[in-house]
């Protein structure tokens, strides 16, 4: 299923007008005005979380009408640079395909390969935060790194190995030993 | 001012400052050529790396980055027609075509002289006008601020390109973000929810490197890469006739950029769009323009190079950042107990100074190093990106582990990331949030103590003169292009029918 920009934004803005929505409500608990009428540590709340609300559901309303855009300078500028022809293209400039016809980058990877390895990142770094606690801030990463090289983007195993082995001590040296910086070595107690 | 120089020289000349100027602006020009790192990212990732160092060394370095940056993101912009930096985006516009007819090494090289030419005008700009407006600023109450902060939020709206409501939406996002944690002047602990991390509010190192290095390479991982142009040495050699047919170009783009680059929030992209426009306008090569004409590359680079110092002063001058990468040095100054704004020429002249002079120094060595090794660095265009994003990812959260020793940065981290991916892929602008996020904090201060002169009535701001010009100057920059709009079509109507008539 493919969810176009426009219907992921409008459902990032409606998400946006609620939390907005919220934060006023419960920024109006912190007391809007203080004392003799001066403003309170709830003043801002409101009115940055009105705003938020407020702007993103004219966002939503933008988007749905379609008339989502406002004439600012940079439109002035851009229209300045803009070219009065289009550039030719050449055939170098056409995007690469696969066999299947699949438009694909130079690695030969299709858009739904890329977006599976988006993906796998993303889980793995949050992975690799939960593991932290058990096998330290380094380790922890450091194997990512590996994983990511070898699995994800399906590089050659020795130089994906090295690679991570030597940026790590590299980060461990800086950071350990030249900046004090205790990284957490988790209940293991390795590095 | 002589004095000034001399202490600032004296600082900047150290061997450990230059030293650390030279990494800076290799590192910085390395970063800017890498997809997926530009300026911003470089400085907030290797931000805690500086901790060891003196301020005024660590912020040499920072600044050393910053400007590296928008000579590396040129390379990119021009062999593979993929800029590194927003502010690099016009220069594919002539810049790639140069390199497709095989002179990438022309391109490169008029843009490096161009960037030096720019930088050292404006720099020039910088020192003349930076001081007499910090002691302007001086005498600028709570009103005066509060109002000059307004007008910096409005101007990164309007500026950023893209739909306004968009922008704006944004910086209350970043304006919101920054009430969490207990605010000065108040004692009430808001949306903590009873986490103690985040009493003293979400810190700006953490969210910067979250959004702009995670953000960036969680985005890249989808858009892909691009094989890059071959430029070799022999290629780099550069004609006079070249140089003297761009040397008009390299100057107009200077003054835009520096006037563009002054204005607090708005940018070196915004300058290079601006000047790339008319330059087509007055130029007399514009019919090649789109095509690879040199001046299309000339002008652009001279003023994102002009804006990005520029940029500096109201940074140094009022303490509100010119763009996003100005506000992370901005979080730079305060985490090395510094507080930017009219005082620091005061009680930190040779640090100010000292950084100043070394902008001097660091393009000097940027000039000497990119119009030889232009082809050099651009071999890191080869290295796979499959290795470099991981080597990323690790630098970026132990780099926000060591902001502030605790696991809750990583977390932030993370989080920021994904919402970086999120605005990017949406296409929503992230710089806003980032003025926002920077100015909160000073906006809410100004704002506390306005409200106190007042006795609660905010009217007081109307009492200024200087509020009130700077206010208008927001409400203008607002209204304006939209009136530009509104009246072109009528005016060319207007023209037309007098046409008609005269027949």
């Amino acid at each position: 299923m493919r969810i176009s920009v426009r219907a992921a934004g409008t459902g990032f803005s409606l998400v946006l007008a609620a939390v907005g929505l919220a934060a006023a409500i419960v920024g109006s608990t912190y007391g809007f005005t203080g004392e003799d009428g001066r403003i309170g540590p709830g003043f801002l709340p409101v009115v940055f979380g009105g705003a938020v609300a407020l702007l993103a559901v004219v966002d939503v309303v933008q988007r749905v009408l379609r008339r989502d855009r406002g004439v600012t300078i940079e439109d002035l500028a851009t229209d300045l640079a803009a070219s009065d022809a289009e550039p030719e293209v050449a055939p170098e400039d056409e995007p690469l395909r696969n066999e299947a016809g699949e438009e694909v980058d130079i690695f030969g990877r299709t858009q739904r390969q890329r977006t599976r390895i988006l993906i796998s990142v993303m889980v793995g770094l949050v992975g690799a935060v939960l593991l932290t606690p058990l096998i330290g801030l380094l380790l922890s990463f450091t194997l990512l790194m590996a994983l990511v090289a070898i699995v994800l983007e399906r590089r050659p195993v020795v130089p994906s190995l090295i690679i991570s082995v030597v940026a790590a001590a590299v980060i461990w040296l800086v950071f350990r030993e030249l900046l004090s910086v205790p990284l957490p070595t988790g209940l293991l107690g390795l590095i | 001012m002589l004095d000034n120089l001399i202490l600032g020289f004296s600082q900047a000349l150290t061997p450990e400052n230059l030293l650390w100027c030279l990494i800076g602006v290799v590192a910085g020009t390395v970063i800017g050529l890498l997809p997926g790192l530009g300026a911003t990212t470089g400085v907030a990732v290797l931000l805690p790396l500086t901790f060891a160092l003196e301020p005024i060394t660590a912020l040499i370095m920072l600044a050393g980055i910053y400007y590296g940056a928008q000579y590396g993101g040129t390379i990119t912009s021009v062999l593979i027609s993929t800029p590194g930096e927003a502010s690099s985006v016009v220069t594919t516009l002539d810049g790639y075509q140069m390199a497709r007819q095989g002179r990438a090494g022309p391109a490169l090289a008029i843009s490096a002289i161009g960037s030096f030419v720019a930088a050292i005008i404006s720099l020039a700009l910088l020192v003349t006008l930076a001081p007499p407006l910090a002691d302007l600023a001086l005498g600028f109450g709570p009103i005066e601020q509060l109002a000059i902060m307004l007008l910096g939020l409005v101007i990164v709206v309007t500026f950023q390109g893209g739909a306004l409501v968009r922008g704006a939406m944004m910086a209350a996002v970043g304006l919101l973000i920054s009430t969490v944690g207990v605010a000065s002047g108040f004692t009430t602990a808001r949306f903590t929810f009873g986490n103690v991390d985040l009493l003293s509010g979400i810190p700006f190192v953490e969210v910067m490197i979250g959004l702009f290095a995670l953000g960036e390479v969680l985005y890249q991982i989808r858009v892909g890469a691009a094989a890059p142009i071959r430029a070799r040495f022999k290629d780099m050699v550069i004609r006079r006739t070249d140089i003297t047919r761009s040397m008009p170009a390299i100057l107009r783009g200077s003054g835009i950029g520096f006037l563009l680059g002054i204005l607090p929030g708005a940018g070196s992209t915004l300058a290079s769009f601006m000047s790339y426009g008319i330059e087509k306008r007055v130029s007399k090569n514009r019919a090649n323009f789109g095509k690879g004409a040199i001046e299309g590359v000339a002008s652009p680079e001279s003023a994102n190079n002009s804006a990005a110092n520029a940029n500096f002063v109201p940074t140094l001058a009022l303490g509100i950042p010119g763009g996003a990468t100005t506000a992370v040095l901005l979080g730079a100054f305060t985490i090395f107990g510094l507080q930017p704004g009219p005082l620091l020429f005061e009680t930190q002249p040779a640090l100010v100074w000292g950084l100043l002079v070394s902008f001097f120094i660091g393009n000097v060595l940027l000039l000497v190093l990119n119009l030889p090794l232009a082809p050099v660095f651009a071999q890191m265009l080869r290295i796979p990106y499959a290795y470099l994003y991981p080597i990323i990812l690790l630098t970026s959260v132990v780099g926000a582990f060591a902001v502030s020793n605790n696991l809750f940065s990583v977390w932030l981290v993370v989080l920021f990331g994904i919402l970086g991916w999120i605005l990017k892929e949406l296409d929503l602008p992230i710089a806003p949030l980032v003025l926002g996020l920077v100015l909160g904090p000073l906006l809410e201060k100004s704002l506390v103590q306005t409200s106190a002169l007042g006795q609660g009535n905010l009217g007081v701001i109307f009492t200024s003169p200087v509020a009130i010009v700077v206010l208008v100057s927001a409400i203008a920059l607002v209204v304006l292009p939209k009136a530009v709009v509104a009246i072109r079509p009528r005016v060319a109507a207007a023209r037309e029918r007098a046409k008609e008539t005269a027949r």
